[in-house]
């Protein structure tokens, strides 16, 4: 133990309260009791391969994954909770070994229970009709035990990000269980492709590959960047500042995984693959933008920081202070931009064959039009959040931004769906093109006016406390 | 030391600290009071460099809090006002594992530990669980945590909150002895009366401003003068006059309540000093050495601040 502790101090904390005589017992026992009652309850042996070996997914899965995300959210969330955060942010254990405590060590007693699941898997998958395929899956499995726990950590340091250092994080945990559950079915609908389409083959960059093998291949690159990511969001706790470079590196390189898919691809000749690729990060980097907005501090104190540093030319520590959704913003938009000129030039065959079909059968100047309302939009909703968390009256902004958000896209359209004006609160492709944009040019215009105004009011209410003191 | 300067620190709608500014001598204990909600913990946690301020300076032992808050984190042993544990590990655990996770490579981890648990006065409770420890107890354990990697500034926010007299008098005696162990300490704390037994200087913060920093008793100098009252049956200025030629006595201050005095004990002891005054036939009816009383200071500094404002 005492080697473990110099290598790891957080490791070997987390070896101390996870195990323990009875609980390195009681795991293999019930494993190996099911596995008995399994054989006993089996009419033949292929029969009873065959139930082991999804009796060790089903374990494997519930072990593991549901499990282990459970510990591997908590090992953020109880510290902050519990005010032992500021002993860790204080130590010298660097980053890496502080996610490598966290990820490993929260999970080390998930990972003794699962390997014995995944032991099974991967013995009975010899019995399997496709055996080849199913050990990929266990290699899948493993992945996923690494990158969904890395995921629920990296989901709370974001988190932590926006706290007040007093309060408990609570309906948080609702909202990472949600996320949870997301990427659990998602995982399940990414096995099911897997095993109904192992037949079908596609290329990335020209190299020929199953669909097991593209998620394989998609599951470890995500993976390494959510390392990544949980490599920065660790520095970023332990005071560290980074510039965004890394974030912008994950930008590109997920552009460049998904443009070998489309590259060549005879479905989409020339242009048409960038179109489709710059339209598909586009969407990405939106979620993305939204995603992290809803999840970083939106305090008006760090905006203030951010106007000082610019107003003193302090580039650097302007970039190493600056929100990812902020920096992710004008990416987003000029990828988008990039997108709409490139559907604009899109070749004549294939347009109704393709996920965008909708704007590219409009035509014209409209894939322009449908990103500026897109972006009109986007900046409202920013704005819109920001208003809110300037007010500094409610402490549950975010929940009623999700509000506001189900009033502008789901219940004002369909109230007024029938008057034409659906436009007027969410981009729409098939309106007339002053219809596209005037809406949001207007929407974002008494936004921005009011969010200068709040601005001002803020800074005047400090400057009255400060004296002359500029903000 | 320490050295703030112009330091400012915003809340969304308030600001908590005004262009804070002072410097801390090495080897005192310093208490920083003012009432909740001063701005008493965000001081600390920006010293700390847990907590990044607006603008200003921090520098930490020679480190600067806003570009090198790694090497500040090692400069500083903090316990926070609300502190957590860990409270299925065990006392020794807890330590072993703050050691190695606060202590740089190479230093002796075992020594360390014992040091920790000696000063805090935990070693017969080093196998019990954290858990099943008593409040005054898991005080000590996080100061012991605190001190592990014997940094040479101490912060604490309200350690003396929630214990007990006889841990609240352990607590004075542990920061003497890690004053003398040459460590810069500051205690936030409400309790004064605790303060004004170890404290060698007092920052008073009001709304986020610094009212006053005041040296309590020099460093250099400390212990060499001490306040004494007495009082006589009788005054005369023949026995005041002695008094005050006296040269070890200085600021002699007469009252219709009696004598204060300030004596040097480097040149004079105390029971000298009144043996002297026996032999001369004054009448001595109470003799002893005056507390100074942080409390009414920090009353006078607090209303003149605001009289000031008014």
């Amino acid at each position: 133990m005492e080697k473990i502790l110099k290598w790891n101090a957080e490791f070997a904390r987390n070896l101390w309260l996870e195990f323990s005589l009875q609980r390195l017992v009681a795991m293999p026992a019930i494993i190996l009791l099911i596995v008995v009652l399994i054989f006993t309850n089996s009419n033949d042996t292929e029969q009873a391969w065959r139930s082991l070996h999804y009796f060790s997914v089903a374990g494997f899965v519930f072990i593991g994954l549901f499990w282990g995300l459970k510990n591997a959210a908590d090992a953020i969330m109880e510290e902050y909770n519990e005010k032992t955060w500021d002993w860790q942010k204080m130590s010298i254990i660097g980053p890496w070994k502080l996610i490598i405590g966290k990820l490993f060590g929260s999970t080390i007693y998930n990972w003794y229970g699962a390997s014995f699941c995944w032991l099974i898997f991967m013995v009975t998958a010899i019995e399997m009709p496709q055996p080849e395929n199913e050990f990929k899956i266990g290699i899948l499995l493993i992945i996923s035990m690494i990158s969904l726990p890395g995921l629920m950590i990296l989901l709370a340091l974001q988190l932590l990000r926006k706290t007040d250092g007093r309060s408990k994080i609570k309906s948080n945990s609702i909202f990472i269980l949600g996320i949870l559950l997301l990427t659990f079915l998602s995982n399940i609908f990414g096995l099911g492709m897997i095993l109904n389409e192992d037949h079908v083959l596609h290329t990335w960059y020209g190299i020929k590959l199953g669909v097991i093998d593209i998620v394989l291949f998609s599951s470890l690159f995500y993976c390494a960047w959510i390392i990544g990511g949980l490599y920065r969001s660790m520095r970023a706790e332990l005071q560290y500042s980074d510039t965004p470079s890394w974030w912008m590196l994950f930008i590109g390189s997920n552009f460049l995984l998904q443009f070998g898919y489309f590259f060549w691809n005879q479905n989409y000749p020339g242009i048409a693959a960038l179109a489709v690729v710059t339209g598909l990060l586009f969407c990405e980097l939106i979620f993305l933008v939204y995603f992290l907005f809803f999840t970083d501090a939106k305090s008006i104190v760090n905006f203030r920081l951010l106007k000082n540093l610019l107003t003193h030319k302090e580039y650097r520590h302007f970039f190493k202070n600056v929100p990812l959704w902020l920096i992710s913003l004008p990416v987003a938009l000029l990828i988008g931009l990039l997108s709409a000129v490139f559907f604009m030039f899109y070749p004549e065959n294939g347009k109704s064959d393709n996920i965008f079909h909708d704007i590219l059968l409009e035509g014209g100047a409209k894939p322009f039009l449908f990103w500026l309302s897109i972006s009109g939009f986007v900046i409202r909703d920013i704005g819109i959040l920001l208003l809110l968390n300037f007010s500094g009256r409610s402490k549950r902004t975010d929940t009623a931004m999700l509000v506001y958000l189900l009033l502008l896209y789901v219940i004002m359209p369909l109230l007024t769906k029938n008057i034409g004006l659906g436009a007027a609160f969410y981009p729409d492709i098939h309106v007339s093109a002053p219809g596209m944009v005037i809406f949001p040019i207007l929407e974002v215009s008494i936004v921005m006016f009011l969010l200068v105004k709040r601005w001002n009011e803020i800074s005047d209410m400090v400057l009255l406390k400060e004296g002359n003191l500029s903000v | 030391m320490i050295f703030i300067k112009d330091l400012i620190y915003d809340y969304s709608d308030k600001r908590a600290l005004h262009k804070v500014s002072f410097e801390i001598d090495e080897g005192s204990i310093t208490a920083l009071v003012g009432p909740n909600g001063s701005g008493k913990t965000t001081l600390l946690r920006s010293m700390a460099a847990l907590a990044k301020p607006l603008s200003g300076e921090i520098r930490i032992n020679g480190f600067d809090a806003f570009t090198q808050p790694r090497e500040v984190h090692l400069q500083v042993g903090y316990l926070q006002d609300l502190f957590g544990l860990y409270d299925q590990l065990t006392v020794i655990q807890s330590l072993r594992f703050t050691a190695h996770s606060r202590m740089k490579p190479g230093m002796n981890v075992n020594a360390a530990v014992e040091l920790a648990a000696t000063r805090a006065g935990i070693n017969g409770f080093l196998d019990k669980k954290v858990s099943s420890l008593s409040r005054g107890m898991r005080q000590r354990v996080g100061i012991a945590q605190a001190i592990i990697h014997q940094p040479p500034v101490l912060l604490l926010d309200e350690p003396a909150s929630g214990l007990d007299p006889e841990a609240r008098y352990s607590l004075s005696h542990l920061l003497l002895a890690l004053r003398d162990a040459g460590m810069t300490i500051i205690v936030s704390s409400h309790i004064l009366a605790e303060l004004e037994d170890y404290s060698t200087g007092m920052l008073v913060i009001q709304e986020g401003r610094m009212i006053e920093h005041r040296l309590l008793k020099a460093v250099t100098e400390k212990d060499n003068y001490l306040h004494i009252f007495l009082r006589l049956t009788q005054y005369s200025n023949a026995f005041i006059e002695f008094i005050k030629t006296m040269e070890s006595v200085k600021e002699v201050i007469v009252t219709d309540k009696g004598i204060s005095l300030k004596l040097n004990e480097k040149l004079l002891s105390s029971q000298q000093l009144l043996k002297i005054l026996v032999l001369n036939d004054l009448p001595i009816v109470e003799f002893g050495q005056v507390k100074m009383n942080l409390q009414d200071e920090y009353i006078k500094t607090v209303s003149n601040y605001r009289q000031s404002k008014a």
